[in-house]
């Protein structure tokens, strides 16, 4: 990105590492969920969520 | 000991087409045949790869006068570093454009002076604003992400918010608004640029509104105007922390007006390998960590935060590279700051070319 690094560690790797350009959004839940199957599924969502609008606001990703 | 650094920034040239007012350029600047030839660059990139460097910065002066810009950005690429080119778009055609794209280029970023024509040009010295908007036009044909700079000051601030919204009209992806920043060239020319407190405070309104309204839009990425805060800004990040900046004849320096601190001694690329310089270099040692600070900083609980501020504004204010930045409200100096303020409070705003004084390069046959 420009001018700038983010650090990623844990799941947010796996989650840009499937931002690839292709997978929508709902694709990209539905593998975390089944990779996850004892995280509550709703949690899964919004963090996930969360961690997107994150990358949006830096001008990193679109979705 | 140095941790890894992670940007690089490479000034190809000092050579410029513009002749900005507040230019970060050093007051001497290195001639043509000073500059450091590709064979060289392009080892460098190859050691900064190793040092684990992520982001390759291409700029100057003005970089696309180097012929091997595109050769550079291919090696960046090869490397897998993130490249960015910093222009002013001078001299930018779109067939050199589509060379730097198609040789693997991530980022431009295009400087523009103010949202008129008749005082941008009267700041950058030449008459290059009309370009720079052909340039952008330009610049959109091509998957690049694209940042306008905008660098504001005493007497463009009052057309702020035109600013912004020409830097949206052009499509950029990312705006950057930076107060100058008083080194070099704006050092000489500190009078006219520094601004009033009431310009800063409406600027920062003005900022803060842009940004909350251009959420997930366009990023506006604000570097603050530290005459008039509390702290100091953390300076690069720490001296010799995250950055190495090399100048055009090889120079190897921990930020871009490191040369003004007396008795700084810089390696060169030419004479020793980029890891060496990081790690051994007395130049990138001497302000590292710590160990060097003295009161306030030595026991204060932000010197993690702010690494005591910058070492250059230190020395050009107080005399002292060593002291406190003179910007923080617990140095003894501030007073000096406050003193500027005042002046630039009570002071008329205006300017006319002739009360600049223009950065040029000495050697006129390059």
């Amino acid at each position: 990105m420009p001018e700038g690094a983010i650090r990623l560690k844990g799941t947010s790797t796996e989650i840009v590492a499937l931002c690839d350009g292709v997978r929508s959004v709902e694709d990209i839940l539905i593998i975390l969920k089944a990779k996850y199957p004892a995280k509550d599924p709703a949690e899964l969502e919004t963090e996930t969520m969360d961690f997107l609008e994150t990358l949006r606001n830096k001008r990193v990703l679109d979705f | 000991m140095a941790s890894a650094p992670l940007s690089l920034i490479l000034e190809l040239t000092h050579r410029c087409p513009l002749h900005c007012v507040y230019c970060s350029n050093p007051l001497e600047m290195q001639a043509r045949q000073n500059e450091v030839d590709t064979e060289t660059w392009k080892r460098v990139i190859d050691e900064a790869a190793n040092l684990g460097i992520l982001q390759l910065n291409l700029t100057g002066g003005e970089p696309t006068l180097r012929e091997d810009l595109a050769e550079l950005i291919a090696h960046g690429r090869e490397k897998k570093l993130y490249s960015n080119v910093i222009t002013s778009a001078v001299g930018l055609t779109e067939e050199k454009l589509k060379q730097y794209v198609d040789a693997g280029l991530d980022h431009i970023q295009l400087s523009i002076q103010d949202a008129q024509a008749g005082p941008a040009n009267e700041y950058a010295g030449t008459k290059a604003h009309a370009l720079k908007l052909k340039a952008a036009e330009m610049i959109k044909k091509f998957k690049l992400a694209f940042t306008v700079n905008m660098v504001i000051h005493r007497q463009n601030i009052s057309r702020l918010e035109e600013m912004i919204e020409l830097a949206i009209g052009l499509g950029a992806d990312r705006l950057e608004i930076a107060h100058v920043q008083y080194y070099g060239w704006a050092f000489k020319n500190r009078a006219l640029l520094l601004p009033t407190s009431e310009q800063v405070k409406k600027s920062m309104t003005i900022i803060y509104a842009a940004q909350e309204r251009l959420k997930g839009k366009v990023r506006i990425d604000f570097a603050t105007p530290d005459y008039f805060a509390k702290f100091p800004k953390a300076c690069m990040g720490g001296w010799g922390a995250t950055t190495i900046l090399i100048d055009p004849a090889g120079r190897v320096m921990p930020c871009h007006s490191a040369m003004v601190i007396p008795g700084m001694v810089f390696d060169n690329v030419r004479d020793q390998s980029l890891s060496q310089i990081w790690e051994k270099s007395e130049a990138f040692n001497r302000f590292r960590g710590d160990g060097w600070m003295k009161g306030p900083c030595s026991s204060c609980d932000r010197k993690a935060v702010d690494f005591g501020g910058c070492r250059c504004q230190a020395f050009l204010v107080t005399g002292d590279a060593a002291a406190t930045d003179p910007v923080c409200s617990l140095s003894p100096k501030r007073p000096q700051i406050k003193e500027l303020i005042e002046t630039a409070n009570g002071a008329p705003i205006s300017s006319s070319p002739q009360e600049w004084i223009y950065r040029k390069l000495k050697d006129t046959s390059s």
